[in-house]
C-alpha cells in the first residue's frame, strides 16, 4: 500500500474556492508539490555529492551533481502529471443513521495517459484522522468510495479530499485539495427501546407479519437476509454491519398492504428526556410506520409534514428530524 | 492442540512462527532488486581493480550471500547482517593496515552495500541502496575520469533511478515486472534528456571553487602513477611500458625538435651506492615553503592572459629570468623566448614536468621555482591541471655552487662499483680539465658498446660495475646510473635527473604528446660554472632521443604496441582518440575555476561581478522554467464543455447563437422553442443535463454527455430545418415564430 498521505496535506485550504463542484480534474498547473521523506534525503545526498565534488576538484563528480540535480526537477514535473486529465466526479451521499459512517463515492474517468497509474484519496475524520484509499487507474473508469464516521446527527459537508500522488519516482508528493459542494445527513438513530407506535386503531388490526422482528429490536425492519455484492446500500443494516461486520439486507417484500391508518407522530408524546432522545424516537416511529406501511405526519414545535408514506416521505421525515433545531 | 500421534509434526508447527519471526522476511519481486544489484555490481567493477584481492573476496562473499538471498529465497537468521558487519569491519585494519582513511571508507561502504541486501525488505531500503550505490558510482571518479568511466557511471546512475521508479512501484502495491525495465529505462533516459540543458546550464555557470574545502584524506595519491621520487634500476621499466598519456603540450610558436626536448622533474644529487634521492634537506624546505605558497592565489590560466608579459601575471619569475632580464634590461633585445601550455595528467610528486629552462609558469594551482630550475606546485597534482610558461634559450643558467656542496657531488661510497670508480680514477690522472674528462668518459662509453634494452637482468650490487663491464645493456636509469658514478669518481660534481624525453607529435590538434613510455633519466655535470645536462643514453642508444622510445624498442615492444605503430590508420586512430582526450581533459574534466573564469571572460563576465551571479542565476532559472512548462501538459480542455460550444457555433449558423448577457436558461427556452419538435425535445433534455452537469450536482459521464451532444449536433446539421442559405433567418431573428409553422414551412 502506498505511504499514507500526511495529514498536513489536508490543511492547504488556500485552494477551497479553485476546487468546489462536483467534478474536479487532475490538473497539473494546480497542484501543490512538496519533497517526500526520501526527497529530502536525495536533496541531502546532492550536498554531499557537491562537498564530494569541490573537496576532491572532481568535475565529473560535479556533472553528476548536475545531472542528479536537473533530473529531480524533470522528476517533479512528472509527479505533477502522473494524472494529468482524470476526472473525478463526487456522487451526492445518501443519508445515514447518526453514528454510521458516510459513503462518499467518488468516479473517475481516466484518459488514455493516465491508466495505469495510481492516486491516494484522502480525507481528514471529525476526528483529524486520515482516511486514505489507493485508487489506480486500471482502465477507462471506476469508482472510489471512502467512509467517514459520524458521532452526531446533523449536516456532513464534504470534506477537503485530498488527491495525491508520489510516482513515479517517490521523490515528490504532488497534491490538490478538493471539496466537493455535497452534503451527507445524519438523521437521529433510532431509540432501541421506543414505546409503541401511538396509534389510534389497535396494532392488530393491520397486517402485520409477525415473528420476523429482530430480537433486541424495537423495530420492525421486515425481513433480514444476507447481501450481495451491488444490493442497494441504503437497505444494508447499517447497525448489524457496524457491530458485526455483516451485511444484512432489509426484504422488499416485507411491506404490508397499504393501509388507510394514520398516525401522527408528535413531538410531545415521544418519549426521552432531551430533545436529542425525543428526535431518536421519532426516528424510531419513522422507521416502524415506513415498515407497516402506514401513513404517518410528523409534529413538532415549529414544524410539520403532513401524513403521506414511501421511501421519499419517509427521507423527508428523517431529514427533517436531522436538520431539526429547538426553537426558543 | 493437535493429536499426541504426530508430535514432530506439531512441535514444528508450534515453533515455526518463533523461529520464522527470527529471520529476515521474505523479499521483493525480481524485478524490485535487480536495478540496485546492477548498479552496485558495476560501481563495484569500477573500483575492484583498485581494491586489495583480500576485500574483493570479502566483497565477493557478501554478494553471494544477497544473491541467495534473492534468487534462492534463503532467510538469514536476524543476527546474521549484524555479525557480518562487524567482522568486516574488524577485517579492515589487517587488510589495509589503516583505519581511517578514503580507500578503507570506500571498501567498508561497499561492504554495506551488500550487506543491506541480506536484510532488504521494504522501499525504503531499496531507496537507501540505491542512494549508496550512487556514491560508490561517484567515487569511481576518484580512480578515473576517463569518457569510458563516466559513461558507466551514467549508465549505473540511469539503472539507480529506475531502481528508485521500482521501489515506487512496489511502495504503491503496482505490478512490477522484468519487462517493464526497459520501458523504465526507457522513459528515464527520456527524464534525462529533458533535463540536459539545465544540466549544461549547471556545468557552466554554477561557480566552482578553486580548492578544496579542506584536506582530503592523504591516501588520495595511490592510485596515480607516475614518477616516483628515487631511482634505483628497474623503477623506470615499469613506466617505460606504460604507454599512457603523461601530459600533452602546446607550443605558440615553432616547437624544438623532439630529441631537444627534455622534462626535468625529479633531481636526485644523494647516492647511497644502490639508490639516489633527492637532496635530504629537500623535503625539509619544502614544507617550511608550503605557507608562503598558500596566501598566492592561483591567477588566471587563459592564453590571453599569459599572452601579457605583466609581472601580476606571473607570480613567481625563475631567478633566470631576472638576470637575463637585468643584463639586457635597457636594449630589450628579443630573447630566444618559447611559450608553451601544457596539460598534466594526475601525478604523485608535486614537481611539475615543465621543459627545462622554464623561466615563467601559472596554472591552476600556483607553482614555484625551485634554486635547482625546477618548479614545484603549490598543492598536490590529483587531477588534471593546465599550465602556460615561457622557455628561455639563454646561454647561461645562472648558478652557485659551494666547495661543500661540490664535495657532497663527489662523494661516491668506497665499496661499491670498484671498477667503475677506478675508471673514474684513471681518467682524472690522465685528463686535468674538467672538459677533457667528459670528453674521455664518453669515449669510453661510445667504446663500451652498450645495448639499449627494456629488459636487463637484475643488478640490484654494483649496478654500474654490471652495466659497463659484465652485462653491457640495459636502458636510461643504467646508464645514467653508470655514468654518474664514473663522472663523481673523476672529480666531477654530478647528479641525476629524471622526467621525461621526447614527445609524439599528434597533427589532429597540432599538440606533443608524451606518455609515460617517454620518462627518462640522465644526469647533470657541474662544469664551468654551470650544470650542463649529460645525456648518455645519446651515446649508447641515439634512436631513443631521436626517434622516441617506442622505435629504439621496437623489437621488444608488446604486439599490441608494435601494432600501433605499423597499422597507419591505428596510428591514425590514436591521433584521433589522443585529440578526443586532450578536448576532454580541457573541458569537461579539466572545467575548474580557473578554466570557468576564463569561459566567462570571453563572455564579458568577470569573476566575481554581480553581473555574472544574475545573469547566470537567471539562465539557470529560465532553463528550469523551460523544463517545467515545456514539460507540463496542457490543462485538459473538457470535453462536454467543447462538445456544447461546437453545438452552440452550430445553432449560431441557424440565427440561434447565444445573445451577450443571456441566462442559460433563457437561452435554452428560446431555442428550445426555435427547433422542430422532435430536435427541440432532444435538445431541451440535453441542455438540462449540461447544465446540471456545468452548474449543478453533476452525476453525468463527461464522456457519455460529450457523446451525446455530438450526436445531437449532426442530428441538427442532418435535419431539414431552416436552410442556411434561405432568407428566412432575418424574419427568425426578428420575428420568432412557432415551431410548428415553421415544421410546415420546412415541409412544404
Amino acid at each position: 500500500m502506498p505511504p499514507p498521505p500526511p495529514r498536513w496535506i489536508h490543511w492547504a485550504r488556500w485552494v477551497r474556492r479553485n476546487h468546489r463542484g462536483a467534478r474536479w480534474q487532475w490538473n497539473a498547473w494546480q497542484m501543490f508539490l512538496l519533497p517526500t521523506p526520501f526527497g529530502w534525503v536525495y536533496g541531502g545526498a546532492l550536498v554531499a555529492l557537491f562537498l564530494f565534488a569541490a573537496n576532491y576538484q572532481l568535475s565529473l563528480a560535479y556533472l553528476l551533481l548536475f545531472v542528479s540535480a536537473a533530473f529531480g526537477v524533470t522528476a517533479a514535473v512528472q509527479t505533477v502529471r502522473v494524472a494529468h486529465g482524470v476526472t473525478f466526479i463526487a456522487q451526492p451521499p445518501e443519508w445515514v443513521f447518526a453514528g454510521d459512517p458516510v459513503t462518499w463515492t467518488l468516479s473517475w474517468h481516466a484518459p488514455l495517459d493516465a491508466q495505469g497509474s495510481a492516486v491516494t484519496v484522502s480525507a481528514l475524520t471529525p476526528q483529524r484522522q486520515v482516511v486514505a484509499c489507493r485508487v489506480l487507474f486500471d482502465g477507462a473508469a471506476g469508482v472510489v468510495t471512502l467512509a467517514l464516521p459520524t458521532d452526531r446527527r446533523g449536516a456532513y459537508p464534504a470534506p477537503y479530499f485530498a488527491l495525491s500522488t508520489t510516482l513515479p519516482w517517490g521523490l515528490f508528493r504532488a497534491w490538490a485539495v478538493w471539496r466537493p459542494p455535497h452534503t451527507a445527513w445524519a438523521v437521529p438513530q433510532p431509540l432501541p427501546d421506543a414505546p409503541p407506535l401511538p396509534r389510534t386503531i389497535a396494532p392488530h388490526a393491520t397486517a402485520v407479519t409477525h415473528g420476523r422482528e429482530q430480537p433486541g429490536e424495537g423495530v420492525d425492519w421486515g425481513d433480514w437476509r444476507a447481501a450481495h455484492p451491488g444490493e442497494p446500500l441504503r437497505r444494508v443494516h447499517m447497525r448489524q454491519l457496524a457491530r458485526r461486520g455483516d451485511l444484512w439486507l432489509a426484504e422488499t417484500t416485507a411491506p404490508t398492504a397499504p393501509s388507510d391508518e394514520t398516525v401522527w407522530l408528535r413531538f410531545e408524546a415521544a418519549a426521552g428526556a432531551n430533545l436529542e432522545e425525543k428526535l431518536a424516537c421519532l426516528a424510531a416511529w419513522v422507521v416502524h410506520a415506513d415498515a407497516l406501511g402506514l401513513r404517518y405526519g410528523l409534529a413538532l414545535p415549529g414544524l410539520s409534514l403532513a401524513p403521506g408514506r414511501g421511501v421519499a416521505h419517509k427521507t423527508a421525515a428523517l431529514l427533517q428530524l436531522a436538520q431539526y433545531e429547538e426553537r426558543r | 492442540m493437535s493429536g499426541p500421534s504426530h508430535p514432530s509434526g506439531s512441535w514444528i508447527r508450534q515453533a515455526w512462527p518463533r523461529v520464522a519471526s527470527m529471520l529476515t522476511p521474505p523479499t521483493f519481486p525480481v524485478a524490485a532488486w535487480v536495478p540496485c544489484v546492477a548498479a552496485g555490481a558495476l560501481a563495484w567493477g569500477l573500483h575492484a581493480a583498485a581494491l586489495p584481492l583480500l576485500w574483493n573476496g570479502v566483497v565477493a562473499l557478501l554478494l553471494v550471500g544477497t544473491l541467495a538471498r534473492f534468487l534462492f529465497a534463503v532467510r538469514w537468521p536476524r543476527w546474521l547482517p549484524t555479525g557480518v558487519a562487524l567482522a568486516a569491519f574488524a577485517a579492515i585494519r589487517p587488510i589495509y593496515g589503516y583505519g581511517f582513511g578514503q580507500e578503507t571508507g570506500l571498501a567498508l561502504l561497499f561492504a554495506a552495500f551488500w550487506l543491506k541486501g541480506w536484510e532488504a525488505t521494504t522501499a525504503r531500503d531499496l531507496r537507501g541502496w540505491g542512494l549508496t550505490a550512487l556514491f560508490l558510482l561517484a567515487a569511481a571518479f576518484l580512480r578515473s575520469q576517463s569518457p569510458l568511466y563516466a559513461a558507466a557511471v551514467l549508465t549505473g546512475w540511469l539503472v539507480v533511478v529506475v531502481g528508485w521508479a521500482q521501489a515506487a512501484r512496489v511502495e504503491w502495491g503496482l505490478a512490477t515486472a522484468l519487462r517493464q525495465l526497459p520501458t523504465l529505462a526507457r522513459h528515464t533516459a527520456v527524464t534525462l534528456i529533458a533535463s540536459l540543458p539545465l544540466v549544461l546550464l549547471l556545468f557552466v555557470l554554477v561557480p566552482r571553487l578553486d580548492r578544496p574545502l579542506w584536506g582530503v584524506p592523504q591516501d588520495a595519491t595511490q592510485a596515480l602513477s607516475g614518477l616516483s621520487e628515487t631511482i634505483a634500476p628497474g623503477a623506470v621499466s615499469a613506466l617505460a611500458l606504460s604507454d599512457a598519456v603523461a601530459f600533452t603540450l602546446t607550443w605558440e610558436e615553432a616547437a624544438p625538435a623532439p630529441s631537444e626536448l627534455y622534462f626535468r622533474a625529479v633531481v636526485l644529487p644523494h647516492y647511497d651506492g644502490t639508490t639516489w634521492r633527492p637532496a635530504p634537506e629537500e623535503m625539509l624546505e619544502r614544507q617550511s615553503a608550503q605557507p608562503r605558497a598558500r596566501a598566492t592565489p592561483a591567477t588566471d590560466v587563459s592564453p590571453a592572459a599569459v599572452r601579457t608579459p605583466a609581472a601580476s601575471d606571473r607570480p613567481h619569475q625563475s631567478p633566470a629570468a631576472d638576470a637575463v632580464r637585468d643584463q639586457t634590461a635597457p636594449s630589450d633585445a628579443p630573447f630566444a623566448t618559447r611559450r608553451f601550455s601544457l596539460l598534466l595528467a594526475p601525478q604523485p610528486i608535486p614537481w611539475l614536468p615543465v621543459p627545462e629552462r622554464t623561466v615563467a609558469l601559472v596554472g591552476a594551482a600556483g607553482a614555484r621555482p625551485w634554486h635547482d630550475g625546477r618548479w614545484l606546485s603549490d598543492r598536490p597534482l590529483l587531477e588534471r591541471t593546465l599550465w602556460s610558461g615561457d622557455v628561455q634559450l639563454t646561454d647561461r643558467w645562472p648558478e652557485s655552487l659551494t666547495a661543500t656542496q661540490a664535495r657532497q657531488l663527489t662523494a661516491l661510497p668506497p665499496n661499491q662499483n670498484p671498477r667503475a670508480q677506478a675508471l673514474g680514477q684513471r681518467i682524472a690522472r690522465e685528463h686535468p680539465s674538467a672538459a677533457a674528462r667528459l670528453a674521455a668518459i664518453e669515449d669510453a662509453f661510445r667504446a663500451a658498446n652498450l645495448r639499449y634494452t627494456l629488459y636487463p637482468p637484475l643488478m640490484t650490487d654494483h649496478a654500474a660495475d654490471q652495466t659497463l663491464f659484465d652485462v653491457q645493456a640495459g636502458f636510461c636509469e643504467h646508464f645514467a646510473n653508470a655514468f654518474a658514478v664514473v663522472a663523481r669518481a673523476a672529480g666531477l660534481p654530478t647528479r641525476l635527473v629524471a622526467g621525461y624525453q621526447g614527445a609524439t607529435f599528434n597533427p589532429v590538434d597540432r599538440s606533443w604528446v608524451v606518455r609515460h613510455a617517454d620518462a627518462h633519466a640522465w644526469a647533470e655535470v657541474w662544469l664551468d660554472g654551470e650544470w650542463r645536462r649529460v645525456d648518455p643514453t645519446r651515446w649508447t642508444a641515439p634512436e631513443r632521443i631521436t626517434l622516441g622510445s617506442d622505435a629504439a624498442l621496437r623489437s621488444e615492444l608488446p604486439l599490441v604496441r608494435a601494432a600501433w605503430l605499423d597499422q597507419p590508420w591505428l596510428a591514425a586512430l590514436r591521433q584521433r582518440l589522443w585529440a578526443w582526450q586532450r578536448q576532454w581533459d580541457l573541458w569537461v574534466v579539466g572545467f575548474d575555476a580557473a578554466r570557468q573564469r576564463a569561459l566567462l571572460a570571453r563572455f564579458g563576465w568577470e569573476s566575481g561581478d554581480w553581473r555574472w551571479a544574475v545573469s547566470g542565476a537567471l539562465l539557470i532559472a529560465a532553463a528550469t522554467a523551460l523544463i517545467l512548462f515545456a514539460r507540463l501538459p496542457q490543462p485538459p480542455r473538457d470535453p462536454v464543455h467543447q462538445a456544447w460550444a461546437r453545438l452552440t457555433a452550430t445553432l449560431a449558423r441557424r440565427d440561434l447563437a447565444p445573445r451577450p448577457g443571456e441566462a442559460p436558461l433563457a437561452y435554452v427556452a428560446r431555442a428550445g422553442n426555435a427547433l422542430p419538435s422532435p430536435l427541440a425535445a432532444r435538445f431541451t433534455a440535453l441542455a438540462q443535463r449540461y447544465l446540471a452537469y456545468r452548474f449543478g450536482a453533476a452525476t453525468d459521464a463527461p464522456h457519455h454527455l460529450a457523446r451525446d451532444l455530438r450526436q445531437l449536433r449532426w442530428a441538427l446539421i442532418c435535419a431539414h430545418w431552416p436552410q442556411r442559405d434561405g432568407a428566412r433567418p432575418a424574419d427568425v431573428q426578428t420575428d420568432p415564430v412557432p415551431s410548428s409553422t415553421k415544421q410546415e414551412q420546412a415541409a412544404r
